[in-house]
């Protein structure tokens, strides 16, 4: 993958807590498998055309902030819990997972 | 003449749906005015049915069968995230020997004691909903909430989070964010739903207090208490716990989590765009009032306190967008209705709220 990596920067609060953890991940740091699950899954989200703007949120609701950035270009997506798609869902558990690592 | 002879000696129930069906918001709040100097149940039925908006007033509102009862079913998720599952305990079954079911099944139990018996609500919508639960939600699930129709309850990371199930006030805390949906449905957004949040702390918290019997000033006034694991660290003796209702900004002080971020003041209002803006941080400066009107109030919170938040709750004028003045202001005005205008009580509230930065 090497310079064709891409960069996710992510961020989740609410939730009852109202905690906010986060990670970021840089592809091209990653076991090439790996890497391509994790640019599936960016694809996905990009194609989607959702996140653009906060969604309305719900009584502790996770919410979720993610910055893809792939050749110098970053953008933001802006997500609710309860309404992530089911490649969006397996993205976050994969970041909250590294979120979670000491 | 006779002292009982209230409006309800001569206008029949049936006028007062009528109103909460028909009327202008002015009619609406005489009724809910005029009903609230009665406490008796069916009273208490009629108002919460008036109360509860513009919304559809239910049919069955004034006979829902068995009021007094819950109606409670524990589903297995399986550690999937769905929200269905094998029921694993009913109403009338015994307990199951699995920790998360049987604290949510007593959980649901206790909060639907505290509505029914303090404030004379059946259930969240007032209407005897069947209280329904899924424990073992997700992987490692690190939360609880409330969708609209059931509560879900995650099992916990085990390093930061024990199972949600755990902490009483946490299942009083998810219960009440239903109560607020079918009351004053405040945005889940900035200072409505920092509003939001903080009506599910106060009652997340009455319900265990209730349950244990303490008074103010017995109680420990945390949120979560129980629910981070031993490798959380508190501030001073005090075990980590979310949210520390008389002290916000003192609940947990750690390495991994950092320090409790909850203002107690409105000079320290977080302007954030997390969190929804913030809900679960600012919280702590209503919080904090509730928690001094209680104190000084004395005796147990779930009576008077609760009863004038209750109040406030379900005034017509708190609306969905409400600020935090606007909702202090109708525990004000809740205050002069349940213990007369200018009593002590009411001059207790706008002291708590004074405290905080808010003048009513």
């Amino acid at each position: 993958m090497g310079g064709n990596g891409l960069r996710i920067e992510f961020r989740r609060s609410g939730g009852f807590a109202g905690l906010t953890i986060g990670t970021e991940v840089d592809t091209g740091e990653l076991p090439p498998e790996e890497a391509r699950v994790f640019e599936r899954l960016a694809e996905s989200l990009e194609r989607s055309g959702v996140g653009d703007s906060p969604p309305p949120g719900k009584p502790d609701r996770f919410q979720y902030e993610l910055t893809i950035t792939r050749g110098g270009k970053s953008r933001r997506f802006q997500l609710a819990e309860q309404e992530l798609t089911p490649e969006a869902r397996e993205l976050v558990n994969l970041l909250v997972e590294r979120a979670r690592r000491p | 003449m006779c002292r009982s002879c209230s409006i309800y000696c001569i206008v029949p129930p049936v006028v007062f749906e009528q109103i909460a069906k028909n009327g202008n918001a002015e009619q609406r709040e005489w009724a809910i005015e005029t009903v609230s100097r009665d406490h008796s149940l069916r009273v208490a039925r009629i108002q919460n049915s008036l109360l509860r908006g513009t919304g559809p007033i239910r049919a069955d509102a004034l006979a829902a069968s068995d009021p007094g009862q819950p109606k409670r079913t524990v589903y297995d998720a399986k550690n999937l995230e769905q929200v269905t599952g094998e029921v694993v305990r009913a109403e009338g079954g015994p307990a199951v020997g699995d920790a998360a079911a049987d604290e949510a099944f007593d959980g649901l139990g206790a909060t639907y004691t505290l509505w029914y018996d303090v404030y004379q609500r059946d259930s969240i919508d007032d209407s005897g909903l069947p209280l329904d639960a899924i424990v073992h939600y997700g992987d490692r699930y690190d939360n609880a909430f409330w969708d609209g129709q059931r509560m879900v309850f995650g099992d916990g990371d085990g390093e930061l989070f024990n199972r949600f199930t755990v902490a009483l006030d946490v299942i009083g805390h998810e219960l009440a964010h239903g109560v607020v949906e079918t009351t004053a449905n405040l945005n889940y957004w900035q200072q409505s739903g920092a509003l939001n949040e903080h009506v599910a702390d106060v009652f997340g918290s009455l319900v265990k207090q209730y349950k244990e019997g303490e008074s103010a000033e017995q109680a420990d006034w945390l949120i979560g208490a129980g629910l981070l694991t031993d490798k959380v660290e508190g501030t001073g003796d005090q075990p980590a716990a979310l949210r520390s209702m008389a002290a916000p900004g003192t609940a947990f002080d750690d390495d991994v989590l950092g320090k409790d971020p909850q203002p107690d003041h409105m000079d320290k209002f977080v302007q954030t765009t997390q969190d929804n803006g913030g809900v679960h941080i600012n919280s702590g400066i209503p919080n904090k009032a509730f928690h001094s009107v209680a104190l000084e109030l004395g005796g147990n919170a779930w009576e008077k306190a609760g009863a004038i938040w209750y109040s406030a709750l379900r005034d017509p004028r708190v609306k969905p967008t409400a600020r935090f003045l606007t909702f202090a202001k109708a525990t004000g005005r809740a205050a002069n209705r349940l213990y007369g205008d200018g009593s002590a009580e009411a001059k207790t509230v706008a002291n708590g709220w004074k405290a905080v930065g808010i003048k009513i």
